[in-house]
């Protein structure tokens, strides 16, 4: 706004027909600043004037005076100085004024503009902004002010000219072309990863179809009947339904919780125990079943039944609702038998017996046994019937007596024995109990304890478990076992004071399950194959106890592995020094050629008991190039060589070559080689042919001589007369053909090209699933389908972790090669098999 | 007595189902199955000869333009559409799968110069020497109803070539200046120009859309972005560029077809040299066509030949010729990367497979493995001499025979020259030129 009323100031005087007077922003007259553009702009952003003026205006008493003052000299001095100024410009200017195209306006006006400066006295100078702001020195907002100007000041920038046009686009395009390129770059990485791609299936930005996978089934579930809704909630709200973020459920921490470290330890010994004395006595039941004698079962069926008659007994006695609960269980057994008419003598065996019973003294007696039998179970039964009765009726009373008494007692005993069968889920009562009585005890005699006391669960549960067809003796084997282990045990526990108890016990146990180790050790090694003949030879009882054992074992196992595969022999002089330990018997023979080779002292020492020296006579005039470079330390020190011994030389490589009778071996490698070079007879005679054959019958030498093709004279050979080479005149001209000359493209070396072709790819030599691999096309694209350009959208779309890995491939390609196959690899039919 | 009688059980062969895999029982100790390698090469020499004798590339020809097929354009949204033009002015729409045409339009008066259809797959652009712009509905008229152009621009000029934006309603053309065009106005949104009165051919970029690259008379290419106001730069040639084509894979590469009988592949971010000189043409080069997986090109000759480039060889896989195909004007590579179209100077469009030795047709599983299999023996043995003759056998005309002949001993000489110049000269004075770098003459900013 300023600026242009000052232009229109000076355009009324001055007519500018020339940009001169614009260029650099400043308007300059004959020296003269009337006024900077350049400041003026800025002028109108601060606009120190303006306030400046203000200022002016707002005190008009104090500066009326200088204002006055000024106006005075405006007044005096106006117009000479206007004149000045007028001849000044049009002297500037004189062309125009001649030919008449400028227009001079000059009009007096009344009011005096406040930018209307002139520059006094001192003509010729510029006006400075101090000098203006001078006047203002002694006003309240004059420090302002100046800092106001002085930071204008500083800022002050003149504009540059603008460049010619064909220069301004060159920079435009080399700039947008620079932009260019650098949007472009981004697709380096994966035109890279392309290229190298060792599969490509087109088009590139295939919908990945897959099935709904369980997950996200179970996300968007929602239970529509009644039954699904009961179990979603089992499933989603008790604590025994898994967490999503936690491995454990709620019970199971719960459980964790209430349980110790060392309980859990214990717990799991005792777990492994039970399982191990559970094997022991399934595997003595199968090995019982399978004795043939019918003494022993018949004996072993009179035990059981007097044990069973006792138990009964004594039951009546404790418990006489019980006791006739397992008599009515009798009961229905007769009664059963009896309606079947097994021991009527109406079976097929039965009959085939009656047959026999004429002859047979054997059969007849076991007739008579089974008929005995019959008659024995319905006698029985009424006995029994009467007996219970009886006795029932006079034990009533008593034992309604004791019941209350029992009662009380049954429910202390009956948490007692719970305790006892499980001593776990409450053994944090049970333990502190325990503890006040045992404290005095260490800690051996602890576990001690408590192992005897596991043992006797371990035998009342195996009691109880074991029905009608366990005997008695069983229970007293197995009893006599746990003991005998848990006398070792003590035995060692003894010994072992100071060592751990969890390392023994592991130790014990698997002394105990020597069968099952094995089993367990194998199953380890072989793998799958093996675990499934463990299944099929054993029972599934026994297949934890054997996992168990197994990891036991397993310990041990890998120590010997370490023990035998501690060092890892990478580097020559490692081997050599393994090769001369004695032990290693096998290696001996190896050892020795590797002594020899290696080893050069070694090798001399024998040498020089062998005294073999080199013969004179055998040599072939050779330049000693390569002897001189294999031996050039000596000669570098100038003074010694006169000091060097030549003949401790000579003798030194006479010694290493001393066994390399070189000469006489290529003499003979070159005879030999002479000799497969010479085309060969060819015997045709077949004997018996045009003549009389068989055994003994000899062929005419005459006839023989016959049908032998004699060999043509052999060609002069091509190094006959060289002595120093061999030149091999067997090469296979047709072959020749088919053989590549030089080193194809790709290739670092022959070996690695050689190794390319040696590698077969077809099924002959591979398995189906290899061979598609093999075989697969770099780029497979689908009839019909239309390949569209790569996207930009489609690769660059963030969160897609594409991009990600993206940004890695320089450094992995790899990994983007994994990637991008995993992207568009077909499935192969031949993975079938 | 004791009778020894075969007999087998079908368990050891039999399959439980029919769509069970056929038992082949199998033994891979290699010492059953000894001279892997020889039997190999054995197989691969005979796949290759194989290749050889069913290499029949040639599928079918539409026939019915009255002149020289001019241009042509690929549908982007359907397999089986062909448009193409002539040099009487006259369009014609074919269906590929039927080999007839569905449509003929009598679009232009003298050439027409360019076609393209728009990414909405509705109309049809196309320029002809009339000066005019014309968009065709892709939907054929009724019955009884004239061919009509949806619009049509009146220019000032002659237009010589168009391209269509891959996803924006925008198209460029080029005559005089390369022009941008919307296609709800009539006057265009931009021109570019760079000292230049002819250009002859506009690409826009298929992957980063807003770049567009320009032959021109003047033996020049010129880059620009629909973005700015001018263009990026521009690179000077020994001969004249035909037609240019910008890779569909890779957003930074294009390739030229140029007078010089080459092609030349170029990397936009360093245009001092080409990457890849493509040779064997023996004539100049008239058109190009990227295929859809950016892997190869194929180009059309004055000397009346296709031939198939990898990007990253420098000859030719494949040359393709009949005896009564002349000159070859244009040229596409199907979108689904198996068949080549052409369209030459007798009228005839020509469909040609991609895969010479193809099979058309759907491939049963074993054919596929069988088929795999043998490429990747020639592949791994394609290095020995034999299989490296057999594969290589081509049969050409005799022109193209004695031009090649003539070219490479035009080439040897010169290249004898220099070496002699080289040698009778001060060591050091004369720097030896690798070919890539003879090719461009000035890159200017």
């Amino acid at each position: 706004m300023k600026m242009t009323a000052q232009s229109a100031y000076i355009s009324f005087k001055v007519s500018f027909s020339d940009e001169k007077f614009f260029v650099g922003g400043e308007v300059l007259l004959n020296g003269r600043t009337f006024c900077d553009i350049g400041q003026s702009s800025a002028i109108m952003a601060d606009d120190p004037v303006r306030t400046l003026l203000q200022m002016n205006a707002d005190q008009p008493e104090e500066d009326d005076s200088a204002l006055a003052l000024s106006d005075d000299e405006v007044g005096s001095d106006n117009e000479g100085q206007h004149r000045s100024l007028l001849d000044a410009i049009t002297s500037l200017d004189k062309k125009s004024r001649i030919k008449g195209k400028v227009i001079q306006r000059s009009e007096p006006s009344l009011q005096v503009s406040p930018f209307d400066i002139s520059s006094g006295d001192n003509g010729g100078s510029r006006v400075h902004l101090n000098e203006l702001v001078g006047s203002l020195r002694n006003t309240n907002q004059f420090s302002k002010v100046k800092t106001q100007i002085r930071k204008m000041q500083g800022r002050q920038k003149v504009m540059e000219a603008p460049l010619v046009k064909p220069q301004a686009q060159r920079i435009e395009r080399s700039l947008a072309y620079k932009a260019t390129k650098k949007e472009v770059s981004r697709w380096t990485p994966i035109v890279r990863q392309n290229r190298q791609a060792a599969q490509l299936v087109f088009p590139l930005q295939q919908e990945p179809v897959s099935l709904p996978t369980t997950d996200s089934m179970v996300k968007t579930f929602k239970p529509s009947t009644d039954l699904e809704r009961e179990i979603f909630e089992v499933l989603h709200g008790s604590k025994f339904a898994e967490r999503r973020d936690h491995e454990l459920t709620e019970a199971e921490e719960e459980a964790l919780r209430a349980m110790s470290l060392d309980e859990a330890l214990s717990r799991r010994k005792e777990l492994q125990k039970m399982r191990a004395l559970q094997s022991y006595h399934a595997a003595k039941c199968a090995r019982e079943k399978k004795i043939k004698s019918k003494k022993y079962h018949r004996v072993k069926k009179r035990s059981r039944l007097h044990a069973e008659k006792l138990a009964i007994e004594e039951l009546h006695k404790t418990n006489p609702e019980l006791a006739q609960e397992e008599i009515r269980k009798a009961e229905k057994l007769h009664a059963e038998e009896r309606a079947s008419l097994r021991h009527k003598n109406t079976g097929k065996w039965a009959r085939s017996k009656m047959v026999m019973a004429k002859f047979d003294e054997e059969a007849r007696q076991a007739i008579s046994e089974q008929l005995h039998k019959s008659r024995e179970l319905t006698n029985q039964i009424r006995a029994l019937q009467q007996d219970s009765s009886s006795e029932e009726d006079q034990e009533e009373e008593e034992e309604e007596e004791k019941e209350e008494e029992e009662s009380e007692e049954a429910v202390a005993m009956e948490t007692v024995a719970d305790d006892d069968k499980n001593p776990w889920m409450k053994s944090a009562l049970k333990v502190n109990s325990k503890s006040d009585q045992k404290t005095d005890l260490p800690v051996e005699e602890k576990e001690q304890i408590k192992t005897d006391e596991k043992e006797k669960q371990v035998e009342e549960t195996s009691e109880k478990k074991v029905t009608e067809e366990q005997p008695q003796i069983d229970n007293k084997e197995e009893q006599e076992v746990v003991t005998v282990v848990s006398k070792k045990k003590r035995k060692r526990n003894k010994k072992k004071k100071g060592e751990g108890n969890e390392a023994e016990e592991k130790a014990d146990w698997s002394e105990v399950l020597k069968g099952e180790k094995k089993t367990g050790k194998k199953r380890k090694r072989r793998g799958k194959k093996t675990e499934v003949e463990a299944k099929k030879s054993r029972p599934d009882v026994m297949e934890r106890s054997t996992d168990e054992a197994g990891e036991v074992q397993d310990f041990d196992d890998d120590e010997t592995m370490l023990e035998e595969g501690l060092e890892r022999r990478k580097t020559l002089e490692e081997v050599e020094a393994a090769a001369k330990t004695p032990d290693t018997k096998t290696n001996s023979a190896q050892q020795l050629t590797a002594d020899k080779a290696t080893n050069p002292s070694l090798q001399k020492q024998r040498d020089i008991v062998k005294e073999v020296h080199i013969n004179p006579d055998k040599f072939f005039t050779i330049k000693p190039s390569k002897l001189r470079s294999s031996a050039p330390t000596y000669l570098d020190v100038d003074d010694n060589i006169d000091m060097i011994d030549f003949d401790q030389q000579r003798e030194n490589i006479e010694e290493a070559f001393a066994n390399d009778d070189v000469v006489s071996e290529f003499v003979e490698e070159k005879r030999k080689a002479e000799e497969a070079g010479k085309p060969k007879d060819i015997d045709l005679f077949m004997p018996g042919w045009g003549n009389w054959g068989g055994v003994g019958v000899k062929a005419n030498p005459k006839k023989r001589t016959r049908f032998i093709k004699r060999a043509p004279p052999p060609k002069p050979r091509q190094d006959w007369g060289l002595h120093h080479v061999i030149i091999n005149e067997d090469k296979d001209e047709p072959m020749k053909t088919h053989q590549v000359r030089h080193l194809p493209k790709g290739f670092g070396s022959v070996a690695e090209f050689e190794r390319s072709i040696r590698a077969p790819l077809g099924k002959d030599w591979n398995t189906p699933s290899a061979v598609a691999k093999l075989t697969e096309p770099k780029v497979v694209t689908r009839a019909g389908t239309i390949i569209e350009p790569i996207s930009g959208e489609e690769t660059f779309k963030k969160g897609t972790g594409k991009n990600m890995d993206l940004e890695g491939i320089d450094e992995d390609k790899e990994g983007g090669k994994k990637d991008r196959r995993n992207r568009g690899r077909r499935n192969n039919k031949n993975d079938k098999k | 007595m004791k009778i020894k009688v075969l007999s087998r059980n079908p368990d050891d062969y039999a399959r439980e189902t029919k769509r069970d895999i056929q038992r082949l029982p199998r033994n891979y100790d290699p010492s059953l199955h000894p001279f892997e390698a020889a039997r190999e090469y054995t197989r691969a020499l005979n796949a290759t000869k194989l290749e050889r004798v069913f290499a029949k590339p040639f599928v079918g020809a539409l026939d019915g333009h009255r002149d020289g097929v001019n241009c042509m354009a690929k549908h982007p949204g359907s397999l089986s559409t062909l448009l193409t033009g002539a040099c009487d002015g006259e369009i014609k729409i074919w269906n590929l799968a039927s080999r007839d045409c569905r449509r003929t339009i009598q679009a232009h008066t003298g050439f027409v110069r360019g076609m393209c259809v728009t990414p909405d797959h509705s109309n049809f652009l196309s320029i002809g020497d009339d000066k005019t712009v014309k968009m065709w509905s892709l939907t054929s008229p009724d019955d009884g109803e004239e061919e009509e152009p949806v619009h049509t621009i009146l220019g000032k000029n002659i237009f010589t070539g168009i391209d269509h934006h891959w996803k924006d309603p925008t198209f460029a053309t080029c005559g005089q200046t390369v022009d941008i065009w919307d296609h709800a106005r009539a006057e265009p949104l931009r021109s570019f120009s760079w000292g230049v009165d002819s250009l002859n051919c506009v690409r826009f970029n298929p992957i980063e859309k807003h770049y567009l690259a320009s032959c021109a008379a003047d033996r020049s290419i010129i880059l620009y972005d629909t973005r700015g106001s001018s263009p990026l730069r521009k690179v000077i040639l020994n001969m004249r560029s035909n037609v240019i084509a910008w890779n569909p894979m890779e957003a930074f590469v294009f390739t030229v077809a140029n007078e010089d009988h080459n092609l030349y592949s170029f990397d936009i971010r360093r245009l001092t040299s080409p990457f890849n000189i493509h040779m064997d043409h023996v004539n100049a080069v008239l058109d190009l066509d990227y295929s859809p997986t950016g892997r190869e090109f194929v180009s059309g000759s004055f000397d009346k030949t296709i031939r198939i480039f990898p990007l990253d060889k420098g000859r030719s896989r494949e040359v393709y010729h009949t005896k009564r195909m002349q000159r070859v004007f244009c040229i596409k590579w199907s979108l689904d990367n198996k068949y080549i179209l052409s369209g030459s100077d007798e009228t005839n469009v020509r469909i040609w497979k991609a895969k010479a030795a193809e099979k058309i047709g759907k491939l049963t599983p074993r054919e596929e493995s069988s088929q795999s299999y043998n490429d990747k023996l020639k592949e791994k043995f394609q290095h020995h001499p034999q299989v490296r003759r057999i594969a290589r056998h081509r049969h050409v005309p005799k022109e193209v025979y004695h031009l090649t002949r003539q070219t490479r001993i035009m080439k040897d000489s010169k290249r004898r020259k220099e070496q002699n110049r080289i040698r009778h000269s001060k060591p050091g004075s004369i720097k030896k030129k690798r070919e890539r770098e003879k090719v461009v003459v000035a890159e200017q900013e």
